[in-house]
């Protein structure tokens, strides 16, 4: 893959190269090179009295840190050849490019015997991926840190779509083209789809974050200090988005359907601004700090128009709203509404006698969102009787407000309390109390456009055959939940290098609008470290047991009366974790862990019953001199979760139609690598390389034998393996020439695939992937997905250091 | 909100906070009292306090610890510790004690203090000496970091900043600038991290991970961003008092709140995201369709096993319908379709 020099010289880059002139110049100013004189000989004062602003000011100071001005920068060129069916997974987070490169800078001046520092780093400043950190002060007096960062986020450089923009959030499709494919018969159809797709040119899918952060510390006087903080986060670009809707028909198999989607590249153009003022005092035995925090989402385009490919003019479903979906010729999206939030935090510490501390914490937020609504759908032709007889379902009117007023405002408490009433034995207690209290107000609205926009329904229907058919009334339901946790722990330090520790922990939920009003969960929990830095071998060993309780389950009307919904429902937990270290040589350090954590949900029920997590891992650290070091390290992780549900088939449910999931996921890690120093510290080879190897097994199974009429939505089929493989192998060879400059070769091979059947040959016309028993005729993708890549990137580079000293 | 707590816990909490209150009555009513502390260091359990008085000092001068220490008093001049003592009455006694008896014993280790191989209460105290004033380090005593027995120089260097892998020493000025000035152990943030959270390193080779990495193998997203290791009010020491709302720092277009809340995803985020890294896509913690079915076997739907090319597994599976699963703002998104 082959790029052009596209980002020319920006402003930031002129600025950095004005940076960089500076630093020369002053490079070349008398005694740039000098050490600056040390204190070592220095008398030093006997007891320390006064802990900050310890340094004395020197007049020179100033002068100092520019005469010890140390600049380096790396610039080189660099191939890549990346090939692969969809490589983009390689640039998923990053930028990588050929051609010649100004890889990254550093200006730092950090004069002994000064109290001023100045750092300044940079890297990739002609890229999209770069990142500028400059961070300097007086040590115990101030500290400015301003930080810039861009990260692009790739979805996909092969994505197609039809779409055009003819404004910001407004996607749309050729008049011509909406009635060609709205008059085209089923046989015609795919002919006429393909043919689009075919003249139309491959687009990228990718949102740009900018992120700018400015921070100013300031100690007033030892004890009292400032703190600004503003940051600001820009996200722009586009992403993908689904729309889509389906439409059910009953044979003598079971059901098959007419599936619907287009999906849609949803335009993103948020900023945050976020400012934090602060304040702390801190005396030997207590302190306080305050921090208010006010943070503002911003959306530029809150509203997507989008067009329908396939409809030129509005239609209903047909009576009953069964078939006939999908039948609106614009549609639209209310995308993330803008929202304002007020934080302060007030804590304090005090210390007591016996080596005790109170700390606590009091915070409160306020979140308001009050985006303006935008009408229940842009459809012409739908029809809604118990509206006014002059208000459409279009109209603004129709609704019952213009906007929410959401309002949420949390509380949060934090307590801790820690004391040694024994010389061996330490007592904490903890307590934290977190209320998310939403006070947005109950709406109730006659109705809402469904069926993909093509309908209307004036109630929420229960789940047929399995509960009461009530109809529900359509309104909203503002989430509030209460958490609070307790421990206390016990610390026992029973000889040099044991120490005991029990913990009981108490975890109170409290929600509404959810299956679990209020739970209770209890655990206890042991550790035995065995530890002294002295000893070759440390180890610690923890084990936790806990039990959810919720006080009752309450299944509701909306969902299948025997779900118990596992964030909710009763949990039994075992939590065991085991770390040890053994230095086995001066030369050698060995370490490893091992984890296993099992949560059994009742399995008297439908949903989640098991999820269990295991983990081990090995590291080896040789350095058999202070010139190289070999690292390697292991280690594999398994995931495995169990899951009974139902199909729905004609209703009441059939409990022979019951089928079981099993999931397992295994990961496995390898790394290892070297640094080393030769022909006198002036050549540094650093070759890395690791291997990751992930796999997921799908299998379902029917415990029953299955009702032969619903064979098409009950039957288990197994599914194909998932896998990917990673590997990374990276390499830096350099040579220092002098204390000057230095050259560099890179070399990386990355080799990635991905096995996914979910993805595999997908297209952005996906008709002939699809099952017989789904009617893909109006289903368009983007097809913004990564598949499988190898990439080789090899390049040098100069390094060029001067003035200051060396680090 | 209105509390349901079973009678048991309401007795266990009760129970729980008169405790500490008899203990702060009983430490305020003996505050009189000094707290023994070693005047000689011998690293043992003696020096286990954070109540530990300043060291006393001899007056040793940097230079005679640099006799026989050199290869430690060489680069630590140019570290933010050596500058603050250079000129200042801050000395190598300021952390390892009084020096004349070790250096009058010809060294001998017993005679001096090595934060390393202290108690860690008392090493994190003589840290403390100079580093109270950060807010976050209020937050220590009691963290689940300081109550599973570590302490300062489990993560910080206090002499140089420590690269035991990796990286050429000659792009030093390059590092994690956080790296350098924090004298971490490790190269980085995460570097120092995985020493004790192994389990977390795999997720930066994961199919979808949060540890965005650089060309370099830098990290552009770290440890750091979500968790204050030093002690918070958050849960796993987020550096929130939430889960989620650590997730809206960065992702505060799902922060709303909304009109049709999905309420599991406002409770908390991790109930469908890895935060780390995951084998499926978006962190997600099962394939979406599966995930999905863990809580939803809806009358209206299929909740079929599904042959995997079928347009319910495919893809985005469930979310080529419902895209607005954190949310909706749209009054016809009570199918969280919109």
């Amino acid at each position: 893959m082959k790029r052009t020099l596209t980002t020319a010289l920006t402003t930031i880059e002129a600025l950095l190269l004005l940076i960089l002139l500076t630093a020369v110049v002053c490079a070349q100013q008398p005694g740039a090179n000098s050490i600056a004189s040390t204190d070592k000989d220095a008398k030093p004062v006997p007891k320390p009295e006064k802990k900050r602003d310890a340094v004395k000011p020197n007049p020179q100071d100033n002068a100092r840190v520019l005469d010890q001005l140390r600049t380096t920068f790396e610039i080189g060129a660099q191939y890549i050849n990346l090939n692969g069916e969809r490589p983009s997974k390689f640039e998923e987070y990053k930028r990588v490019r050929d051609g010649f490169l100004f890889r990254r800078f550093s200006v730092t001046a950090n004069p002994e015997g000064s109290p001023y520092f100045l750092t300044l780093k940079g890297r990739g400043p002609s890229e999209i991926d770069q990142q500028y950190f400059l961070d300097a002060g007086k040590y115990g007096k101030f500290r400015t840190t301003l930080e810039w960062t861009a990260l692009p986020h790739l979805y996909s450089a092969g994505s197609k779509s039809l779409f055009g923009s003819s404004a910001k959030g407004v996607l749309t499709i050729p008049d011509a083209v909406q009635s060609q494919l709205q008059n085209a018969t089923d046989a015609e159809l795919p002919g006429l789809v393909q043919k689009l797709l075919a003249e139309t040119p491959l687009t990228t899918l990718r949102v740009k974050r900018q992120t700018l952060r400015f921070e100013q510390k300031f100690n007033v006087t030892d004890k009292w200090s400032l703190r600004f903080k503003a940051l600001d986060q820009k996200r722009f670009g586009a992403k993908p988005l689904g729309n889509g809707s389906y439409e059910r028909f009953g044979t003598t198999a079971g059901d098959t359907f007419k599936v619907y989607e287009v999906e849609l590249p949803e335009p993103v153009d948020y900023r945050t601004d976020t400012f934090t003022l602060g304040t702390s005092y801190i005396d030997k035995k207590w302190g306080a700090n305050f921090d208010y925090t006010y943070s503002m989402f911003r959306n530029n385009i809150s509203t997507l128009l989008f067009d329908n490919p396939f409809r030129a003019t509005d239609a209903q479903t047909n009576p009953g709203g069964g078939t006939g979906r999908f039948r609106y010729a614009h549609g639209a999206y209310d995308l993330a509404p803008e929202s304002n939030s007020h934080s302060l935090l007030l804590s304090a510490f005090v210390d007591l006698p016996h080596d005790s501390r109170i700390a606590s914490a009091l915070g409160w937020s306020f979140w308001r969102q009050n985006d303006p609504f935008i009408p229940f759908t842009q459809n012409t032709a739908i029809l809604a009787p118990n509206l006014p007889a002059a208000v459409k379902p279009t109209d603004l009117e129709a609704l019952p407000a213009r906007s929410l007023n959401g309002e949420v405002d949390t509380f949060t408490q934090d307590h801790i309390f820690t004391s040694r009433l024994v010389k061996s034995v330490r007592v904490n207690l903890h307590y934290r109390y977190y209320d998310y209290a939403n006070g947005t107000p109950v709406l109730e609205f006659p109705g809402y456009a469904a069926y993909n926009e093509s309908g209307w329904r004036t109630n929420i229907v229960t789940v047929p055959g399995t509960n009461p058919a009530v109809p529900i009334p359509i309104e909203n339901e503002p989430v509030s939940f209460l958490k609070q946790n307790a421990t206390a722990e016990v610390v026992w330090k029973i000889a040099d290098s044991v120490t005991w520790k029990a913990e009981y922990g108490w975890e109170g939920s409290d929600r509404t609008h959810r299956n679990v009003a209020a739970s209770n969960e209890h655990s206890i929990a042991m550790m035995v470290s065995l530890f002294k830095s002295s000893n070759p071998f440390t180890a610690r060993l923890k084990y936790r047991y806990s039990d959810r309780l919720p006080d009752s389950y309450d299944q509701g009307l909306k969902e299948f009366k025997l779900l118990r919904v596992f964030d909710q429902s009763r949990r039994l937990r075992h939590d065991a974790s085991l770390q040890w270290q053994w230095r086995a040589a001066p030369q050698l350090g060995l370490s490893g862990a091992f984890g296993y954590l099992s949560d059994d949900y009742d399995q008297h029920f439908l949903g989640l019953t098991k999820y269990i997590t295991g983990f081990g891992s090995v590291d080896a650290l040789y350095t058999p001199t202070d010139k190289a070091t070999f690292y390697v390290n292991y280690s594999r992780e398994q995931i495995q979760s169990q899951l009974q549900s139902i199909a729905k088939t004609a209703a009441p449910y059939d409990l022979h139609n019951r089928w079981d999931r099993n999931s397992r996921d295994k990961v496995d890690t390898l790394g290892l690598g070297i640094t080393t120093y030769l022909a006198k510290d002036k050549l540094a080879i650093d070759s890395h390389y690791a291997f990751s190897l992930a796999a997921q097994r799908i299998n379902t199974a029917n415990p029953n034998v299955i009702v032969p009429t619903d064979t098409l939505n009950a039957q288990a089929i197994p599914w194909p393996k998932i896998e990917s493989r990673f590997h990374e192998w990276n390499n830096d060879v350099s040579y220092q020439f002098s204390r000057t400059w230095a050259l560099g070769f890179r070399y990386i091979y990355e080799p990635y695939k991905l096995d996914d059947f979910a993805w595999n040959g997908l297209s952005p016309y996906p008709i002939s992937k699809l099952p017989a028993e789904n009617d893909g005729r109006r289903f368009l993708l983007l097809d913004s997905r990564y598949s499988s890549y190898n990439a080789n990137v090899v390049g040098f580079y100069l390094r060029f250091s001067f003035g200051g000293k060396e680090d | 909100m209105e509390t349901a707590q079973t009678s048991v816990v309401k007795v266990i909490q009760k129970a729980t906070i008169m405790l500490a209150l008899a203990v702060v009555l009983y430490c305020a009513l003996s505050s009189g009292q000094k707290p023994a502390v070693a005047q000689t260091v011998d690293n043992s359990l003696a020096e286990t306090s954070y109540d530990a008085a300043p060291d006393n000092v001899a007056g040793t001068a940097a230079s005679e610890c640099a006799a026989c220490h050199d290869q430690v008093a060489t680069g630590f001049a140019k570290t933010v510790h050596g500058k603050v003592q250079n000129g200042s009455s801050v000395s190598c006694e300021s952390c390892h004690g009084n020096g004349a008896e070790h250096i009058a014993g010809g060294g001998d280790k017993s005679k001096i203090k090595n934060p390393a191989k202290i108690d860690q209460a008392a090493a994190s105290q003589t840290c403390m000496q100079c580093h109270s004033q950060v807010k976050a380090h209020a937050m220590w005593r009691g963290s689940k970091h300081e109550s599973a027995g570590l302490s300062c120089v489990s993560c910080h260097s206090a002499h140089h900043s420590k690269a035991p892998t990796g990286g050429n020493k000659f792009a030093a000025p390059f590092r994690e600038a956080v790296a350098e000035t924090k004298l971490l152990k490790g190269n980085s943030i995460t570097d120092t991290c995985f020493q004790c959270h192994s389990d977390i390193r795999k997720a930066q080779y994961q199919r979808s991970t949060h540890l965005f990495r650089n060309e370099d193998r830098e990290h552009t997203q770290t440890c750091s961003s979500c968790h204050e290791p030093h002690g918070s009010i958050g849960p796993k020491m987020m550096r929130t008092a939430t889960v989620n709302e650590t997730c809206y720092t960065c992702h505060d277009e799902k922060r709303g709140p909304f009109l049709w809340e999905h309420a599991p995803a406002r409770e908390n985020c991790g109930t469908c995201h890895k935060a780390h890294g995951s084998n499926n896509p978006s962190l997600l913690q099962a394939r979406t369709n599966v995930l999905c079915q863990q809580c939803h076997i809806q009358g209206r739907h299929q909740t079929v096993p599904g042959v995997p090319n079928s347009a319910w597994a495919f893809n985005r599976a469930c979310t080529q319908c419902h895209p607005a699963v954190h949310g909706s703002n749209h009054p016809s998104g009570v199918d969280l379709q919109r």
